[in-house]
């Protein structure tokens, strides 16, 4: 155990990395269903005691979710395969991956010990003038510290791509996954700085030392939004990315065709990538931007629906007439891609400016997020730890129990998202501790909590499946463990230059 | 398939590794549960610093109670063009205990607001009219904490360009004003129904007046009127020495006499010629 925990291997790190984000996940998770049982009747259920403490609960969950489970696990995969996939022996700095692994833990303790409570955007003047300490500054500096490992480790991904693959793979002849962690490298470069300035300026606010965002002394709460915005609309697409790229792999396998385009493929990360920057303000269209302005933005924002629809297309056509395998992974990736479309057409509605202030901060926008980062992001990463579940451990998971927890998650997830559509049309705020005690509410509540008990018992049974699989799995049949007829890894041939 | 492919010998995982692992999981996350809850509240129990920092109090000073006048200040047309003259007078010597009419003669929507920009922090402290719309005159402003001497700077909120200054003078003895928010001194006034030809229009239609007085004239009347030097339109230097300009229903303007030479002067109202009155300024 210990040669895993002090490895500088790419192989151990990136487990080192799914575990660890399979934790965040999991206990992540456990607040979720602690928030939905809350809401389960308007008033104080006593589940959470007191409305400062649900803010806590979903400031941490938010945090946790995005910077914990979704960031990590696509690093940890990204390290697990970047190399076996461009056919070297490591990555390009084995010990700087080492180090932004380990950047994580300490900044993961300072964001569950403290359980700040001015939620995942930290937005002033309340972050800067009330939020309670020290849970705002350990919050602060604990983003601060996945910041730089993010970048660390997007860097080390870069190198690794452009100068580590081997002589004979052209980069146009790459997986797409290693397109998509290449394409989500260099946004993290991006994007990451401007929110990095932004914290040291709200801790300097907090401190009294400056007012950067204060308005009694002449700053701008909204200049905050603007650099927040700035790198966490194309952070979406940082999540978002690597989890297109393993759909890329599991579909082609699990429908035994070629990808119906590589090239289109490549195209549309680049594009995504793009237009992810053009994007960012359309968080704010209730802050009082001028018409030109929202118009620019919303323009922004639809140009990255082609994109995404390139890569649904090259989906769908490539599983066109193909002899597709329902197995797990393949199960999760296509109910990910249902919800994604729900997501999208969501996110048209949003975008449509004059609608958006009608959804703004309401449920419509928490189940609209949901759909995306739980359906199509997770949906594809969890599809994608069963699919190397048998190369990480040579142990098979029982299928019959991990389609349940698909079935289970696939319809929670459904039931919860669908209908917080529908609550925030009703005027339900988003980040309340209590709602009107109205029929219409109650009972869209009630549905969206049991859907959330519905996702729990798929988790319960996912990670169950999984540690029982990794014990006491039957050994699996390392070249067709999914009995697909297709060379499995077909990477896994490498010939690594030294 | 080419046999010399370097495949790493699969490793299975075992019961004992994982358990292991499971348990190093477990400890930590206990370890971790047991400071999160012990030191759950202690967490959110410091306000930020910022928040601490205390701003220094301004003592409030009591104001002598003062018989209120009233000042109106002119915001000419053609102010909202950077560079023209925007705030008549520039620098008002308004009286302790006045009220402040800003009246907006321009064709844009200006504001008369304290302080020397948007990024002064205390702007809008003394007083701030809000939004005058073209045509309108703005409440009477009272200056919150002023005391004799104090030179107010103030801008207009939408061109910052524009600034003026107000100077407080000796507060008016109490009886000289004649109430609440009406003129003081020598006033004339408009009546109503003047533009009706051979109606009563000035009152009075001869004002014998102190050379440095100033005059307040009230245009009391629905339509537009003025005061201007000369004997009607056909005059050659007629409006050179006093002319209100256009006065729109219910404005006031005040006609300085300090510039006028002891004399008899005769005016008119551009609009309607046939309204003519005297000012008599003596020594």
């Amino acid at each position: 155990m210990w040669e895993i925990l002090f490895s500088t291997h790419h192989t151990d790190i990136g487990l080192l990395y799914v575990i660890l984000s399979i934790v965040a996940f999991m206990i992540g998770g456990a607040l979720a269903i602690g928030i939905r049982t809350e809401l389960f009747l308007p008033g104080n259920q006593g589940i959470i005691p007191d409305p400062e403490t649900f803010h806590r609960i979903f400031t941490t969950h938010g945090t946790n979710m995005l910077f914990l489970w979704l960031l990590p696990f696509a690093s940890g995969i990204g390290n697990y395969l970047i190399p076996i996939m461009v056919r070297y022996k490591d990555m390009a700095w084995p010990k700087l991956n080492a180090v932004a692994f380990w950047m994580i833990p300490p900044a993961m303790a300072l964001v569950w010990l403290g359980m700040a409570d001015f939620t995942w955007y930290a937005t002033p003047p309340y972050s800067t003038i009330r939020a309670p300490g020290p849970a705002a500054e350990m919050w602060i500096f604990g983003l601060k510290i996945l910041g730089i490992s993010s970048i660390l480790g997007s860097i080390n991904f870069i190198v690794t791509i452009l100068k580590m693959k081997h002589p004979d793979l052209p980069l146009m002849r790459a997986p797409l996954f290693v397109w998509a962690t290449l394409v989500t490298s260099i946004m993290i470069l991006v994007a990451i700085p401007t929110f990095a300035a932004a914290l040291i300026m709200l801790y300097t606010d907090r401190l009294g030392i400056s007012g950067f965002f204060n308005p009694a002394m002449g700053g701008d709460p909204i200049a905050y939004q603007h650099l927040f915005w700035f790198t966490f609309h194309p952070e979406v697409y940082i999540f978002a990315i690597p989890a297109i790229g393993m759909v890329y792999e599991i579909i082609p396998k699990f429908s035994r065709k070629p990808i119906f385009s590589y090239q289109s493929g490549v195209a549309a990360f680049v594009l995504l990538a793009i237009v992810g920057f053009a994007s960012w303000a359309h968080h704010m269209f209730s802050t009082g931007m001028s018409f030109t302005e929202k118009t620019v933005f919303m323009v922004g924002t639809l140009a990255a629906v082609p994109a995404s629809a390139m890569h649904v297309f090259n989906w769908t056509a490539t599983m066109w007439g193909g002899r597709i395998r329902f197995r797990t992974p393949m199960s999760y990736v296509f109910g990910g891609i249902v919800l994604f479309f729900y997501a999208g057409a969501g996110g048209v509605v949003n975008t449509a400016m004059p609608l958006d202030f009608l959804t703004h901060d309401t449920y419509w926008v928490v189940g609209h997020f949901h759909l995306f980062v739980m359906g199509l992001i997770t949906f594809a990463f969890i599809g994608f730890l069963h699919y190397l579940f048998p190369f990480i451990t040579g142990r098979m998971y029982n299928e019959r129990l991990g389609m349940l927890s698909f079935w289970l998650f696939f319809v929670g997830s459904s039931v919860i998202f669908l209908t917080q559509h529908v609550l925030g049309l009703y005027g339900q705020p988003r980040r309340t501790f209590d709602f009107v005690p109205v029929e219409p509410l109650i009972i869209m509540n009630q549905i969206s909590s049991v859907g959330a008990w519905i996702n729990a018992a798929g988790a319960a049974v996912l990670i169950s499946n999984l540690i029982h699989g990794a014990m006491k799995g039957k050994p699996a049949k390392m070249d067709d463990p999914f009995e697909i007829g297709e060379q499995y890894y077909d990477y896994t041939k490498r010939e690594p230059h030294h | 398939m080419e046999d010399h492919d370097h495949k790493d010998p699969i490793i299975l995982t075992s019961p004992g590794r994982m358990t292991r692992g499971l348990v190093i999981i477990g400890i930590t996350l206990a370890v971790g549960a047991g400071i999160l809850i012990t030191f759950f509240d202690e967490m959110v129990s410091n306000p930020p610093p910022v928040s601490l920092i205390k701003q220094p109090q301004q003592p409030v000073e009591e104001e002598p109670p003062v018989q209120a006048g009233t000042t109106t200040i002119t915001i000419l047309a053609g102010a909202s063009v950077q560079g023209n003259n925007d705030y008549e007078p520039d620098n008002a010597q308004v009286p302790l205990g006045n009220k402040i009419v800003w009246k907006n003669d321009d064709t844009a929507i200006h504001t008369a607001t304290s302080g020397t920009g948007a990024e002064d922090t205390t702007s809008g402290d003394v007083f701030d009219t809000n939004l005058i719309n073209p045509g309108e005159s703005s409440d009477p402003m009272e200056l919150a904490s002023v005391k004799e001497g104090d030179i107010i700077d103030y801008y207009c909120f939408v061109h910052p360009y524009m600034n003026g200054k107000i100077t407080i003078t000796a507060a008016q003895p109490a009886g000289e004003g004649s109430g609440s928010g009406a003129p003081t001194g020598p006033t004339i006034n408009i009546l109503a129904g003047s533009s009706t030809q051979n109606a009563p229009d000035y009152d009075p239609d001869t004002l014998t007046v102190k050379k440095g007085d100033k005059i307040t004239v009230v245009n009391q009347d629905s339509t537009i009127h003025t005061i201007t030097s000369g004997t009607g339109p056909e005059a050659a230097d007629f409006g050179k020495l006093f002319d209100t300009k256009f006065m729109n229903p219910d404005d006031s303007v005040t006609i300085d006499t300090a510039n006028l030479e002891p004399s008899s002067y005769p005016f008119f109202c551009m609009v309607h010629s046939y309204m003519k009155g005297t000012l008599v300024v003596e020594e």
